[in-house]
């Protein structure tokens, strides 16, 4: 078994805070699409805490991005339980809120209406969550200029580069100033150089806007990096393998050698877990 | 995050190019277009001008202008002409509108698109002409008539342009407008109509063309105004420069809806388009 470095709480969160601190709590939670033989969560719990960068990592299919769907309201849940911010959301895979806590969601790709300015995408999005029409250009301006693209505001999204775009999108999630803002690998699709940039500037933005954030990524060294907390998944059906609280003060930096060691344990842990070592002999044992 | 550098490259994305080359650019490609578009027709006035003697039916050009001319002056002309355009429009109101309806609830299951696939053959595969004395011996001489002749005659191409428009929406678009919780209005107004308006406009550049053809055709045999009567007028006294000036007259407003209306507006929306990253 490889190195354990940060602290791991293994199974569902069992930390000592209080249940007003948590912001996210979910009990047993189910969810299969249509046909497919394999549920692609079942049996997940885990809570998250106010305030929390939350990183969930897993491999590709083990339903990281079904989880955000299912927070989102975008599935609903065959069965378990799902409260967000004190509002119970479901319970036994029935919808229990009619109204479900406001939520931020950065997808893969920036999904940007390419018809309507980068000010119109942010408006539309202030509009749909009720801020009032006077609140918009102060809204709008702070969240562009937080997110560095003030100065494209009244741009085409067809005009700005990949980078930028995403920009947009996490200032469209965070101006609505949501309960909880979802990310599903936001930077993925992003060359390194312009990854490792926002990283380091999204942090800086949930330092100071103090929202929670909950960040889906397949990338350890990413995990490690902006997470308060990372939520380890076995490999399909998604369940909660570990709590992992990532211990480096910040502000961290990407190339810190601290990093390195944490990951480099993390990947060696994951591959047991994950059950690579079953599938594939490994090389010095040949 | 911080500010990126006020670059000259930045303030292109932000603002676009200079707008004077682009502005010249676009006269000049203007005029190209115009010359190239001139040319067919100058033959044509040439051959007519050269030719109209030889034949004992072609009217002289100079017999036609005088004709064109004394029409123009008459109030009774753009009388005829804006009944004709009047009946196009609730004609294609009336078609696009039942369109729109029915390809939304053909979208809503394969039962719907079975139930109305009938319908959509059988309206595409009859004449115009048929359509047209159908409905004239329906619903009477009145204008109505010609709405519905109209109506069903576009309706088929529309159904098709439409339907393949709402196959082609973006399902990630739709689950951005669920998660933002895009309120039926936004996203009818901010993510359907603007992802379905090339379908929408390439629907209704075709069976605009269309419906002008069957309106004149219903006035023909329905009317006592409009440019289908006066064609039959120039016909019964064999007037053919008569026939020629409302062709032409007929032409124009064509012509007018598609570069008056239609281009315009095509411009406007799609406006977002000519930006470095496209669509």
């Amino acid at each position: 078994m490889g190195r354990r470095v940060g602290k791991p709480e293994s199974g569902r969160d069992d930390t000592e805070a209080p249940s007003s601190s948590r912001i996210v709590e979910i009990e047993d939670l189910a969810f299969g699409y249509g046909e497919a033989k394999q549920p692609a969560l079942d049996g997940l719990t885990l809570s998250i805490d106010r305030g929390e960068f939350a990183c969930v990592l897993g491999p590709s299919g083990c339903g990281k991005s079904t989880l955000l769907g299912i927070l989102s309201g975008l599935y609903a849940p065959q069965r378990g339980r799902v409260a967000v911010d004190g509002t119970l959301v479901y319970e036994g895979g029935r919808r229990m809120a009619r109204e479900a806590p406001a939520m931020g969601y950065v997808f893969q790709d920036p999904r940007l209406l390419p018809w309507r300015r980068v000010r119109q995408n942010v408006e539309l999005a202030l509009r749909a969550a009720g801020v009032p029409q006077a609140e918009w250009d102060g809204r709008v301006s702070t969240y562009l200029d937080m997110c560095g693209i003030g100065p494209f505001a009244e741009s085409w999204p067809g005009n700005l580069s990949g980078g930028q775009r995403q920009r947009v999108a996490i200032a469209r999630a965070l101006a609505i100033e949501p309960t909880l803002v979802l990310m599903d690998e936001p930077f993925s699709t992003l060359d390194e150089v312009t990854a490792r940039f926002l990283r380091r500037e999204l942090l800086e933005v949930w330092e100071r806007t103090g929202q929670t954030i909950i960040f889906v990524t397949h990338s350890i060294r990413e995990a490690v990096f902006l997470a308060d907390h990372v939520y380890v998944m076995t490999a399909g059906p998604g369940k909660l393998l570990e709590r992992r609280t990532i211990e480096i003060p910040r502000p961290r930096v990407y190339e810190d050698p601290h990093l390195t060691e944490i990951e480099a344990g993390m990947v060696e842990w994951v591959l047991e877990h994950w059950g690579f070592y079953d599938a594939t002999p490994r090389e010095e044992g040949k | 995050m911080t500010s990126p550098s006020a670059t000259a490259a930045d303030a292109w994305v932000r603002d676009g190019p200079s707008r004077r080359p682009r502005r010249a650019h676009r006269w000049a490609r203007r005029g190209r277009r115009l010359v190239i578009v001139s040319l067919p027709i100058g033959a044509a006035l040439v051959a007519w001008s050269l030719l109209w003697d030889r034949t004992d039916f072609l009217p002289s050009p100079s017999s036609t202008l005088a004709t064109a001319v004394e029409l123009l002056r008459q109030p009774e002309t753009y009388t005829n002409l804006l009944d004709t355009a009047r009946r196009l429009a609730l004609g294609l109101t009336l078609g696009f509108g039942t369109a729109v309806l029915v390809s939304l609830v053909m979208r809503q299951s394969a039962w719907w698109r079975r139930f109305f696939t009938p319908y959509i053959f059988a309206t595409l595969s009859t004449p115009s002409l048929a359509v047209a004395l159908f409905s004239l011996m329906v619903f009477g001489l009145s204008e109505v008539g010609i709405y519905i002749a109209v109506g069903i005659t576009i309706f088929p191409f529309a159904v098709i342009s439409l339907i393949e428009g709402l196959d082609d929406l973006d399902a990630r678009l739709g689950e951005m407008a669920s998660v933002y919780r895009f309120s039926w209005r936004q996203r009818v107004r901010n993510v359907a109509i603007p992802e379905m308006a090339p379908h929408l406009f390439a629907a209704f550049r075709n069976v605009h063309a269309l419906a002008w053809k069957v309106v004149v055709i219903a006035e023909v045999f329905s009317q006592q105004t409009g440019v289908g009567y006066q064609y039959k007028l120039a016909y019964s006294f064999f007037e053919l420069q008569r026939l020629l000036v409302w062709a032409a007259l007929f032409i124009s407003m064509v012509v007018i809806v598609e570069y008056g209306i239609l281009r315009p507006m095509e411009r406007v929306s799609f406006r977002w388009r000519r930006t470095e990253g496209g669509a």
